[in-house]
């Protein structure tokens, strides 16, 4: 079996303007999601991701405290997936319910160092 | 999140509508109505962390309280970034959870309905918001106003209860009982916006969690203040969600007199008969809760029951200004083959009415089908340009639809 981490980068101007009722359905969406991949056997772990953060960059350590509200996406959450290859990851990442409010998936196949 | 996890909750099992009042009452009355525009960041920010945070194997036992501490915390950090100075709010772990079960939307609604210098239209748009959660979007899909207009009108409504005015009424937390008919008035608009939903997104024309909450909330106002109009306006709520299951049948509108009787919910006729009780002094609910109930008893509608239901009619237009009550007296004058005195009232209220008001253009055009065909078919012409639900455009094609 072959490890994914699948980002869930989210549309944050979406988001802030859902309804609670859709709110609702996106929570029990994710959910109901999680809960599959679990029982399929595809989920590791998995977890949402707090709005704020810190960038460190170069040699001096410039340090930058988030939320970074010059992009209009955030990576909201992630998923530590496995399967046998990564066209199973993408049929399970097409229904990742993040895309039901403009977000977007990345898969990141977890490098493998018997194959490199 | 554990792959093992043995744990099968299928969904969150809790309605962030109602949640989104209920939080939105219990902060208020904590914090104040100066607070609005930040208690309704934090209620937004708590959905959005139960989001990320509710997994299938984390879940809090207690959800609403979850959301409570964590839309009240996130409210406390944004009075204290905003005051720049040290609150005095401490941030919270747990809550009394009598206090948090405690409803207080009944609380709010009465409390709104006494602010003055607003209108009774920008009382039930802002309690559609924010006591029944719904998204602007929503309300424009269920008023057919625009979302524009429906910011201006919560945004005026915000002005007045920031005001100081305003506020030295809330702190009182004195019920004027006198705003109780304002309060009917509020719920049977919330009711009708559910019962005859213009929202595209959903298949039917029903929107049925809004209706069951206003009734939810009318047998709260009953129970605290056990008055008789609002005992007659929780049967007429009950008489018109039993014929919820017979509104549609195959994606299609059916209209009242159409409809399969057997499918009516029973329990809640019942109930409507159970809470009609004759006042002392007649009542808008009283006669609108017997004209339907006699709709839904009859036998056979012939011209001599016309005649007995334009009498209703007539009392309510004496109690009632409402161009619908007009609109549904001239749909029971043309029933009874009294046309010209229909046309004549109709003639009359079209300029209360916004143009090309829905419901009055399928009346008119009804009621002038026989007289004047070509006028009828104008009209007809018109509502199908309008219309954008497909259900309605259907419904209006293939025969006409009457409320009551």
């Amino acid at each position: 079996m072959k490890k994914f981490l699948l980002l869930l980068h989210e549309n944050i101007e979406a988001l802030e303007n859902i309804s609670p009722n859709e709110m609702e359905k996106l929570a029990n969406a994710h959910f109901e999601w999680a809960t599959k991949l679990g029982e399929q056997g595809y989920l590791i772990s998995g977890d949402g991701l707090q709005e704020t953060g810190t960038k460190i960059t170069g040699k001096e350590c410039v340090i930058k405290d988030g939320p970074y509200i010059e992009s209009k996406e955030m990576i909201g959450g992630y998923y530590l997936l496995q399967a046998k290859d990564l066209d199973t990851i993408i049929q399970i990442a097409k229904e990742c319910p993040c895309h039901l409010w403009g977000g977007t998936t990345e898969i990141r196949p977890i490098m493998d160092y018997d194959e490199c | 999140m554990n792959a093992n996890s043995t744990n099968t909750f299928s969904e969150i099992e809790i309605s962030y509508r109602k949640q989104y009042g209920k939080l939105f009452s219990s902060l208020l009355f904590q914090y104040g109505s100066g607070y609005i525009n930040q208690i309704e960041d934090a209620i937004q920010n708590a959905f959005y962390k139960s989001l990320k945070s509710w997994k299938p194997d984390k879940v809090p036992n207690n959800k609403e309280n979850w959301l409570f501490i964590v839309a009240r915390n996130d409210l406390i950090n944004q009075i204290k970034s905003e005051t720049k100075t040290i609150a005095t709010f401490p941030i919270i772990q747990t809550f009394d959870n009598d206090k948090l079960q405690e409803d207080l939307r009944l609380k709010t609604i009465l409390l709104f309905a006494s602010a003055k210098n607003i209108s009774s239209q920008t009382k039930v748009i802002f309690i559609l918001k924010n006591v029944f959660g719904l998204h602007i979007n929503e309300i424009s899909e269920c008023t057919l106003m625009s979302t524009d207009a429906i910011y201006k009108s919560i945004n005026r409504a915000k002005k007045v209860f920031k005001s100081n005015d305003f506020k030295k009424q809330f702190e009182l937390k004195t019920e004027d009982i006198s705003y109780i008919n304002i309060v009917e008035e509020i719920l049977y608009a919330v009711f009708n916006i559910g019962f005859d939903s213009f929202n595209e997104k959903i298949n039917s024309i029903i929107n049925d969690d809004i209706c069951l909450e206003a009734l939810a909330l009318a047998k709260l106002l009953s129970q605290k203040f056990k008055n008789n109009s609002t005992k007659n306006l929780i049967a007429l709520f009950c008489f018109h969600i039993a014929r919820v299951p017979a509104k549609l049948a195959n994606n299609k509108l059916i209209q009242f007199h159409k409809q399969k009787t057997v499918k009516w919910n029973i329990e809640f006729i019942k109930l409507g008969f159970h809470y009609m009780e004759k006042p002392q002094k007649l009542n808008r609910y009283y006669i609108e809760a017997i004209i339907t109930s006699k709709h839904m008893t009859v036998q056979k509608m012939d011209l001599i029951y016309w005649n007995q239901i334009i009498e209703l009619y007539q009392l309510l237009k004496n109690i009632t200004d409402s161009p619908i009550i007009k609109i549904n007296l001239c749909y029971c004058l043309h029933q009874a083959k009294r046309t010209s005195e229909a046309i004549q009232i109709l003639e009359d209220i079209e300029k209360q009415l916004p143009k090309g008001h829905l419901y009055f253009s399928l009346v008119k055009a009804d009621i002038l089908k026989e007289k004047n065909t070509i006028e009828s078919g104008k009209i007809i012409n018109r509502m199908l340009n309008s219309v954008s639900q497909e259900i309605r455009k259907d419904h209006i094609t293939e025969n006409m639809m009457y409320n009551f």
